[in-house]
């Protein structure tokens, strides 16, 4: 007798799963997807499964993690055959609050870089955004050509117990992850090709070209045909696949610091063929290493003089430096009235309530639930040193009160949400077990243009009732269908 | 009109080989409503060509990149300049309630943000000051700048031997002496301290006046008064800028105004020196 690889799962009482509901019926997006995969005994599924994870490894798509290792140690990115279904009615209301928000912070850079009418208005407060490190002197005064700051975004949602859509934070630095929708995707086309046609799954492979589209309208004024670049720290780096992927799909050079060099006003590159000039800059490079003659001398990552020629017009630097001023987890509260100042729109994602520990008043109230919040700091990625008072011991929990009292600026509070979970395929169990997911969508705004991709990347919290989804910290990745299916 | 012709000469030599540069200097005097600049040169050992890009706060640095090997380079610029009669001391009053009231609003702290910012340099805490620096609530913006002027010309000992490029103010404060640019640094913080903007200076001073620091790239501060705009002030002679100094460019601190930066392709040990000349013609 064969045993059903679906059928043993069990949903926990207080989650929202998004493939069974309480009574483990199977929801209707997934009713094709579960009468496909119920065809396969575990036996089966298993080879398909270590099939594509074979061609992950020959195709090379891994990802440097820090967490146990601080030299880094580069594993392949886990994935597992079950996509995520989004539908398309769904869908359609997360791109408009998609747009509507990345518009509203895009609005909010060029302000508070600018005219700082927002500060002045006290809708959001001036020390909040003067205090930030990631506030950059070198943008003052200046609007970078085409007027768009964060052209690329990743914004990260959750879908909490209520069946809303939250968004969890905004990424608009260098955002990663792009290259695992597409390489996901690609995945599963190879195994699962029927059910694409049968479902009519959007596609993802449109990004290549929006991106393009997008680089090229925020060129700088007077350049008709840009050349256009990826800017890499180097093999080294935690995501270089990454960057070599984009490069080679999108048809961009692939360059690091070292082949570049600024003259007379304009940034070049170094070819076998002699200079070429570069005309927009897509750097996965942070600020700080950009430009050793403005901000850290002793980078070696960067271009010097970079920083004058991007003032004088005459390079686009994509994301916009300094655009860390308005993805900090202290901002992420004001994003409401930010959208509502810029746009006189109501938001329409969802937000969660987050408490600024440098409020005296919202303080206490941190200091007093511990057990019920995720404490963050204000300034770190990945999802490093975020600390759940729910799990912690007492010892723990004073640890964390004495850092808060000692640098409130630092950190930030939300009440713990419950992500929801997601039927995954277990290697070690074979089988599926219900996994924490989050959804990062992205976002891409030129001159007059706007694009997100459908689907985005589904992220899995692969240690058994995990809430941290961060690739840096071991997660998973699922590939994301947005589907006819209602 | 005071007429000058400024010389200024540095020789670097590098201990390896270096394979790739890229030097901003910061010695051309900027033009404004004071000063003209009315012509300069520049040359290089190496035989490069020099070009001009404007900086963060649009003074024109003067650039060098050098894709060949070299191991010393030696740059000479000398600039014509002429600068306009400035008479520091005719005195604007403003209202002190006036002034006050402006000083501590919302819109003033954000419109002055980029010059009212500490930086590492340029910190100092308000508690740690010295009680005489303190500006007291009925006191102009004016007469306290000419207080802390005079502050940190009578308390600080001028010093060149002090090599002072990692002073911060807590320091000169500690050691009650420096040069020019310690007490900039200093001063900034003072203002910045007590909600005045101010702005570091760098430029020339007249080597036929006896002022102190006119030898090298002199450092002053500008201050701004509410009512009158931007006014120069030197720590280091305690004096008001006159037409006996011409300004090459402001920024948040001396990193800002740093006459030669240099990114090199190389390792090992430099050896840096420059000098200046400032001849009234």
């Amino acid at each position: 007798m064969e045993e059903k690889i679906l059928q043993s799962y069990r949903v926990k009482e207080h989650l929202l799963d998004e493939v069974f509901d309480h009574n483990g019926t199977i929801k209707k997006p997934y009713k094709k997807l579960y009468s496909h995969f119920n065809k396969y005994n575990s036996e089966d599924f298993r080879k398909v499964n270590d099939a594509t994870k074979l061609s992950f490894l020959m195709q090379g798509i891994t990802f440097a993690t820090y967490a146990e290792n601080p030299k880094g140690t580069e594993r392949i990115f886990p994935f597992d055959l079950m996509p995520r279904i989004i539908t398309s009615t769904e869908w359609a209301e997360l791109e408009k609050g998609l747009i509507q928000r990345n518009l509203a912070i895009n609005l909010f850079l060029k302000d508070i870089y600018n005219d700082k009418k927002i500060l002045k208005d006290k809708v959001v407060p001036s020390e909040l955004i003067f205090s930030s490190v990631n506030y950059n002197k070198y943008m003052v005064d200046f609007e970078p050509p085409g007027g768009i700051y964060n052209h690329i975004s990743g914004t990260d949602l959750i879908k909490h117990s209520d069946g809303k859509f939250y968004v969890l934070e905004d990424n608009v630095r260098c955002p990663s992850g792009v290259s695992y929708v597409l390489s996901n995707r690609d995945a599963l086309k190879k195994a699962l090709s029927l059910l694409f046609k049968e479902l009519r799954v959007g596609t993802v492979f449109d990004y290549a070209e929006a991106l393009s589209t997008c680089l090229h309208s925020v060129a700088p004024e007077g350049v008709d045909s840009a050349t256009c670049a990826v800017l890499t720290p180097g093999m080294y780096n935690a995501a270089y696949f990454e960057h070599s992927f984009l490069a080679q799909s999108m048809g961009l050079q692939l360059v690091e610091g070292r082949d570049l060099f600024v003259d007379h006003g304009f940034l070049y590159m170094k070819t076998i063929y002699g200079k070429k000039k570069l005309d927009v800059l897509y750097r996965r490079v942070d600020d700080e290493f950009l430009d050793p003659l403005v901000y850290r001398a002793d980078s070696m990552l960067g271009v010097p003089g970079l920083m004058d020629v991007y003032r004088q017009g005459n390079v686009s630097i994509i994301n916009a430096p300094g655009t860390g001023a308005s993805d900090d987890k202290a901002v992420y509260s004001f994003i409401p009235q930010i959208i509502k100042y810029y746009l006189d729109e109501d938001p329409i994602l969802n937000n969660v309530h987050t408490y600024q520990c440098e409020i005296p008043a919202e303080m206490d109230h941190v200091l007093n639930n511990m057990e019920n919040l995720v404490i963050k700091p204000v300034d770190q990625s990945g999802g490093y040193g975020i600390f759940i008072g729910s799990g912690a011991s007492k010892a723990e929990i004073e640890e964390m009160k004495q850092k808060i009292k000692s640098d409130p600026r630092e950190y930030v509070a939300q009440p713990i949400m419950n992500l929801s979970t997601h039927s995954t395929f277990i290697e070690e169990s074979n089988c599926f077990e219900p996994r924490h997911v989050d959804l990062r969508a992205f976002t891409l705004l030129g001159h007059d243009y706007q694009y997100i991709l459908k689907g985005g990347l589904t992220r899995v919290a692969l240690k058994k009732d995990s809430l941290i989804v961060n690739s840096s910290q071991g997660g998973g990745s699922k590939d994301t269908w947005v589907a006819d299916v209602e | 009109m005071s007429k000058y012709k400024l010389t200024y000469q540095t020789t670097n030599s590098y201990e390896n080989i270096v394979k790739e540069a890229l030097f901003a200097l910061k010695v051309i005097p900027i033009s404004n409503e004071q000063q003209q600049l009315l012509s300069y040169s520049a040359k290089n050992n190496l035989c490069e060509d020099f070009y001009l890009q404007p900086n963060l706060f649009g003074f024109n640095q003067l650039m060098l990149r050098i894709a060949k090997r070299f191991d010393q380079l030696d740059v000479t610029v000398v600039c014509h300049v002429e600068v306009a009669p400035i008479n520091p001391y005719q005195s604007l009053d403003v209202a002190v309630e006036e002034e006050k009231d402006l000083i501590h609003s919302l819109d003033f702290k954000i419109d002055h943000h980029t010059f009212l910012d500490m930086t590492p340099s340029t910190f100092i805490d308000l508690a740690s000051l010295p009680k005489d620096l303190v500006k007291s609530h009925d006191q102009t913006c004016e007469s306290y700048l000419k207080d802390l002027n005079a502050y940190i010309y009578t308390q600080f000992q001028f010093n060149d031997d002090v090599n002072s490029f990692s002073n911060t103010p807590q320091d000169t404060f500690q050691q009650k002496n420096g040069v020019c640019q310690d007490f900039a640094q200093v001063f900034i913080a003072s203002c910045r301290a007590n909600g005045i903007p101010a702005r570091y200076v760098s430029g020339y001073l007249n080597q036929g006046a006896g002022y102190v620091g006119s030898a090298m790239m002199h450092a002053w501060v500008e201050a701004f008064i509410p009512g009158k705009g931007w006014q120069g002030y030197d720590p280091t002679n305690n004096l008001l800028r006159d037409s006996n100094y011409v300004k090459v460019c402001h920024g948040v601190d001396y990193d800002d105004c740093a006459p030669i930066k240099g990114i090199l392709n190389t390792h090992g040990e430099n050896q840096t020196a420059y000098k200046v000349e400032v001849v009234q013609q």
